[in-house]
């Protein structure tokens, strides 16, 4: 007797990779060894120790069952479950996590999968850090790589689409997910990792990752690779510039909450528990704009702590996915998940502009995936070169958000309100139904 | 874990039930604030540890994006003056990589004029190379390659070589570089890495006389040899050497490729 076990979050080369949220399945009997009635199958993880882990239900809930039985029709009709990755759960490489089918304590059907989140990167395996470098150094390919495209989207021309306004979380939910299906394309067990800037993180800065500049500042902050590093080569513009950065504190620890300015004592790189008092309406939450995020990125002296040059270093990326991994928690917290309420998504705030700048209402398109190019005029007042990233690139595994995404669309990136998920989830965000 | 279990653990950690609002982080000031800090980073009365806090601030507040743009020649202006600050290297220093980052003539122009004139330099050498190799190359050249030529130190002949990289008049000098087994070998592994991108095929074949060579450093071949096998040129297993990165990374790719096909580069 043998089980096919069909899963939707699964790519034309057969594998599946699953995230917090539910996605449909299907058992049937394939093999159905003379049975002529309903057969009674158990679906529970199969996943060796250690690795990802799988829930189940019926129906689409939040309710992690651990195991589910199912009476599978003996002519071979498929009946619909519900799996999501175990939260806690993720795997560490391909195919330590897997659905098993059992009927009568016997093993008839298996599925191997991967749990597939973004995690903090000082948690990271080797291997996981290894092909996460691995990816990122492909795609930069010594600055002759798609990377290069990433890099001239986030620059000043450009800032007004992104940047000060309302629509800065999501523009750069979208940035950050473009990328990661880039990463993934190349090797697709990778997931984009966050700088949890707010705790120590000597990890990340150690040699076998992001690096550390010369011990002497007089030096210059060129970061020292070691030899066959992935990331030695990297080169971006025309300039062909490597990565250069010093931190401007102790990496042993986590850069100050507070920092003493001519003007007082003011925010700097807030802790997580900071961002989520901020509070519990998007207007208020969305200062963390100006901290965390900023600070984040002058706390290092080097391109990073520009705007227009930051997204030279890949550290902008792990940066950027700790600002939306706050996002996402502080969405889950509150259970803000909903565009069409003014509580997740408004344009109100202390940091505002022209309520129709373009960009920032919830059905607008977002540029550079629209592949707009600005006139100059105020009917077309986007940026005036033509955009590198459009259309937004597809998944194998989800249909969102589609070539041109919309504000909307990067919201409720775990399809709690409605529809499915963007395809990616945090290491510590669960999935939790209202 | 159940969501409803993470939850109270995070409730718990906060303090606080979601349906409550409160700013428990310190108030952000923004604007107001601006022309006070630039006015710090301008005065050379000023403390030069405040000044370097009130250019980080702002370099903060500039990814605001578009509400910074009114600051921004003033910013700039300023920076220009602690650029040029004379009691504190560090300040000129912070102030020259803004300015660098924003591709001003005013510190390429004095970082130039450093590096002709040690009487006038700023910051050191290795320094000011590093930071107009964010802009212009050309100026630099020149210098870069008197660097290059001298007995100046490993730090400065890499951000020199680094300066060369766009100049395909380099060639030749960037070849030598990576060749020469007297020289630094990290400004060797830098040559190699300009070399790729100034002219890929005089690259490859410096790289495979590289492997060949057993007589050759291992971090040079290693260096090579990961240029090379993200070409998708195939590469003899290193001679004389045991389990080290670059094995590493081929027996990584060949694994990746078995597994998931051919799917490890565009």
């Amino acid at each position: 007797m043998r089980v096919e076990l069909s899963i939707a979050a699964t790519d034309p080369a057969g594998r599946t990779f699953l995230t917090w949220s539910p996605v449909k399945a299907t058992a049937r009997l394939a093999e159905p060894d003379g049975a002529t009635t309903p057969v009674a199958v158990t679906l529970r993880n199969g996943g060796a120790g250690g690795g990802g882990r799988v829930v189940f239900d019926t129906v689409r809930s939040d309710d992690d069952k651990s195991d589910i039985e199912l009476q599978l029709p003996a002519d071979g009709s498929p009946v619909d479950f519900w799996v999501a990755g175990e939260f806690g759960h993720p795997s560490e490489a391909y195919g330590d996590a897997a659905v098993e089918a059992t009927a009568g304590g016997a093993p008839i059907g298996r599925l191997e999968l991967m749990v597939r989140v973004r995690k903090n990167a000082v948690k990271l395996t080797a291997a996981e850090r290894d092909r996460f470098l691995e990816a990122l150094g492909t795609l930069n390919h010594s600055g002759q790589g798609p990377f290069q495209s990433f890099r001239e989207t986030h620059v000043l021309e450009a800032v007004e689409e992104a940047h000060g306004y309302a629509g800065f979380p999501p523009w750069h939910r979208a940035y950050l997910l473009d990328l990661e299906r880039e990463l993934q394309a190349i090797d697709p067990s990778v997931a984009l990792p966050y700088w949890r800037f707010d705790e120590a993180a000597a990890a990340l800065f150690a040699p076998d990752f992001l690096g550390m500049p010369p011990p002497d500042p007089e030096d210059g902050d060129l970061i020292q690779f070691p030899s066959g590093h992935p990331l030695e080569n990297w080169q971006t513009d025309a300039t062909q510039d490597p990565i250069e950065r010093r931190p401007r504190y102790n990496v042993a620890g986590p850069p100050p909450t507070q920092v003493a300015t001519p003007v007082g004592l003011r925010d700097w790189v807030i802790t997580q528990q900071q961002v989520l008092a901020l509070g519990d309406q998007y207007a208020a939450f969305r200062s963390f704009e100006g901290a965390p995020h900023g600070p984040a990125h002058s706390s290092f002296r080097g391109p990073v702590a520009d705007i227009s040059e930051a997204a030279k270093d890949p550290l902008f990326f792990l940066l950027h996915c700790n600002v939306d991994r706050l996002w996402a928690l502080w969405q889950w917290y509150y259970r803000r998940h909903d565009p069409d309420q003014e509580a997740s998504y408004s344009l109100a705030g202390e940091f505002h502009r022209d309520p129709d700048d373009l960009g920032h209402k919830l059905d607008d398109t977002m540029w550079p995936w629209n592949g707009v190019r600005g006139d100059g005029s105020a009917a077309n007042p986007r940026p005036q070169f033509d955009p590198t990233r459009h259309p937004f690139p597809e998944s194998p595994l989800v249909a969102r958000p589609g070539g041109a995404p919309t504000v909307r669309d990067m919201i409720d990136y775990q399809g709690v309100s409605a529809g499915e998920s963007l395809g990616f989830d945090y290491d510590d965000v669960p999935f939790e139904l209202g | 874990m159940k969501a409803q279990d993470y939850r109270r653990q995070v409730e718990e950690a906060l303090g606080r039930r979601p349906q409550e609002t409160a700013a428990a982080a310190g108030p952000a000031k923004a604007e107001p604030e601006w022309p006070a800090l630039i006015a710090t980073v301008a005065d050379p009365a000023a403390d030069a540890e405040a000044r370097r806090t009130a250019i980080h601030a702002l370099q903060a507040a500039a990814f605001l994006g578009a509400r910074f743009a009114a600051c921004r020649a003033d910013f700039v202006a300023a920076l220009r003056a602690a650029a040029t600050d004379p009691a504190s290297e560090s300040l000129r220093h912070s102030a020259l990589d803004a300015l660098a980052n924003m591709k001003d003539s005013f510190a390429r122009e004095r970082l130039v004029r450093g590096l002709e004139n040690a009487g006038e330099a700023l910051v050191p050498p290795a320094v000011a190379l590093g930071l107009l190799a964010r802009d212009d190359h050309v100026s630099a050249s020149s210098l870069a390659r008197r660097f290059l030529e001298s007995g100046a130190g490993r730090h400065i002949k890499e951000q020199a070589v680094r300066l060369l990289g766009p100049d395909p008049t380099a060639r030749p000098i960037l070849e030598r570089l990576l060749q020469d087994k007297n020289e630094f070998r990290e400004v060797r592994r830098a040559s190699a890495v300009a070399l790729q991108h100034l002219d890929a095929d005089a690259f490859v074949e410096k790289a495979r006389r590289i492997l060949d060579d057993p007589g050759e450093f291992d971090d040079i071949r290693r260096t090579v040899r990961a240029a090379l096998e993200r070409r998708g040129i195939p590469v003899p297993p290193l001679r004389g050497a045991g389990e080290d990165r670059g094995n590493l990374v081929a027996r990584t790719l060949r694994r990746l490729r078995r597994l998931f096909g051919d799917r490890t580069r565009r």
